[in-house]
């Protein structure tokens, strides 16, 4: 025979409540920075050869030289460009600005390509490549 | 104020589990992994859904290497066993032109190597040649069925308009015996849709809008499947205000003259060939203009096809999903 719930033995207690809301309140929060973070996470990524060399903040206007490797990458209005580069066919140049995560910009003879990056790229995710 | 410090014990666990929930949403958003490169003289990117990309570069960067050598060495120099791939890329060309030459005629010869290099219009000093360097270059050109050791000592190779296609199916070969998962091969002008994506939904492809490049034409919805794409409109040079653009004309050495700006053609990953078969369509189609697309589409060849004219008339062939991008100055025309 089993003996029903002894009166000493709530479900509930007050302080069960208490950490019942606290949880909740440190899952709101965490969900809230991470989407915070997520809007201002895009950034311009610049690669040469693959190999990521710069990474620059879409929310902060600014010129970048890469000298040694022949361009000049511009940052203004939460979109990128290659401003300047000291190839032949300027294909680079121009493409112009870009601000989809879709896009990417390339300088073949300087083996640089500069894309978007960030949690911003989802805004796209239906699209899986872009035929060039 | 005691009861907080008791609690503790009970409390602690519970905001473990808040961080692992955190992290387990990041993980089941399952983002693909992009890695990008450079190889056949093109920007290569690969976005995987698993780790096989890895494999899929070095790959890349060994036929990459292999084909490069033709910029440098006569076409006799490649008879024998150490190039495999250019070998088995030319026996592809060939095959397909047995097949496809009916239609357009021989609008694709990979024994074209040194006009190409004449005009050098992907290298630093592009010009338009004069009369005499024109018939020098085109009489170095040769039937594609000559076995390599006996084209005229002149004679060098280009496998522009099949060689990123070509490594498409290599790259399906090593994905199909490693059992891969889903990958995303972009080589330019020639794609790679491989396997299923986690989601089970179908890739989606933009087509570029050929008059202004930083917009789209349209997506094609579709699975599995190889898709090349070719148009003057990227690679080209200026001189005394006329356009040059890179596809050239076996038969006149010029650049071709065409009523289209854009081609895509696009075929299941299943197709024997898939790769190297729609680039060289890609380019033949498009050096062809309407007249060749509109017989193109009339065989029923089962591959699939999107072509954009200068008449902002954009042509579908049954069998592609294709969506006009909203706000294109292009239409959807039926009349070819």
């Amino acid at each position: 025979m089993k003996v029903q719930n002894s009166p000493s033995r709530k479900t509930f207690k007050p302080s069960d409540i208490i950490i019942v809301l606290a949880a909740a309140i440190v899952l709101a929060l965490a969900l809230i920075l991470r989407n915070a973070s997520s809007e201002n996470g895009s950034n311009a990524a610049v690669f040469h050869n693959g190999e990521q060399i710069a990474l620059l903040p879409l929310t902060k206007d600014g010129v970048y030289p890469f000298d040694e490797y022949g361009v000049t990458v511009e940052v203004r209005s939460g979109k990128v460009r290659i401003s300047e580069s000291d190839c032949h066919d300027k294909i680079c140049e121009k493409t112009g600005f870009i601000s989809s995560p879709l896009q990417t910009i390339v300088c073949l003879p300087n083996r640089i390509s500069v894309r978007l990056i960030g949690d911003k790229a989802n805004t796209d995710s239906n699209i899986d490549v872009v035929l060039n | 104020m005691n009861i907080f410090k008791f609690k503790l014990k009970r409390t602690f666990p519970v905001f473990v589990s808040c961080l692992m929930l955190c992290a387990c949403s990041n993980q089941t958003s399952s983002k693909p992994q992009t890695k990008e490169m450079f190889a056949f003289d093109t920007y290569v990117s690969i976005t995987s859904y698993d780790s096989s990309v890895d494999g899929t570069q070095e790959l890349l960067n060994a036929l990459s290497r292999e084909f490069s050598e033709t910029y440098n060495k006569k076409a006799s120099g490649f008879a024998g066993e150490n190039y495999p791939n250019i070998l088995e890329c030319a026996n592809i060309c060939r095959e397909w032109g047995s097949r496809f030459d009916g239609i357009f005629g021989e609008s694709i010869n990979f024994t074209c190597g040194a006009l190409t290099k004449l005009w050098g219009i992907s290298g630093e000093n592009p010009h338009v040649p004069d009369e005499n360097e024109l018939s020098a270059a085109l009489s170095t050109l040769t039937s594609e069925d000559t076995p390599f050791s006996l084209m005229p000592e002149e004679t060098m190779l280009d496998f522009g308009a099949s060689a990123k296609g070509f490594a498409c199916d290599k790259v399906k070969t090593q994905l199909d015996s490693t059992n891969a998962d889903c990958q995303i091969v972009s080589l330019g002008s020639s794609t790679l849709l491989y396997g299923q994506k986690p989601d089970g939904s179908k890739f989606r492809a933009v087509v570029k809008d050929p008059i202004s490049p930083s917009s789209y034409l349209g997506t094609i919805a579709t699975d599995a499947a190889f898709i090349s794409t070719s148009g003057g409109y990227e690679r080209y040079f200026e001189e005394n205000g006329v356009k040059y653009e890179h596809i050239l004309s076996p038969k006149t050495g010029m650049p071709v003259e065409t009523d289209l700006c854009s081609v895509t053609v696009i075929a299941p990953a299943e197709t024997e060939n898939g790769g190297t078969y729609t680039d060289l369509l890609a380019t033949a189609v498009y050096s062809g203009g309407t007249s060749v697309l509109r017989e193109f589409i009339a065989q029923d060849t089962g591959f699939g096809i999107v072509a954009a004219d200068k008449n902002n008339n954009v042509y579908v062939s049954a069998g592609v999903d294709f969506t006009l991008y909203e706000g294109s100055e292009f239409t959807l025309s039926e009349n070819l």
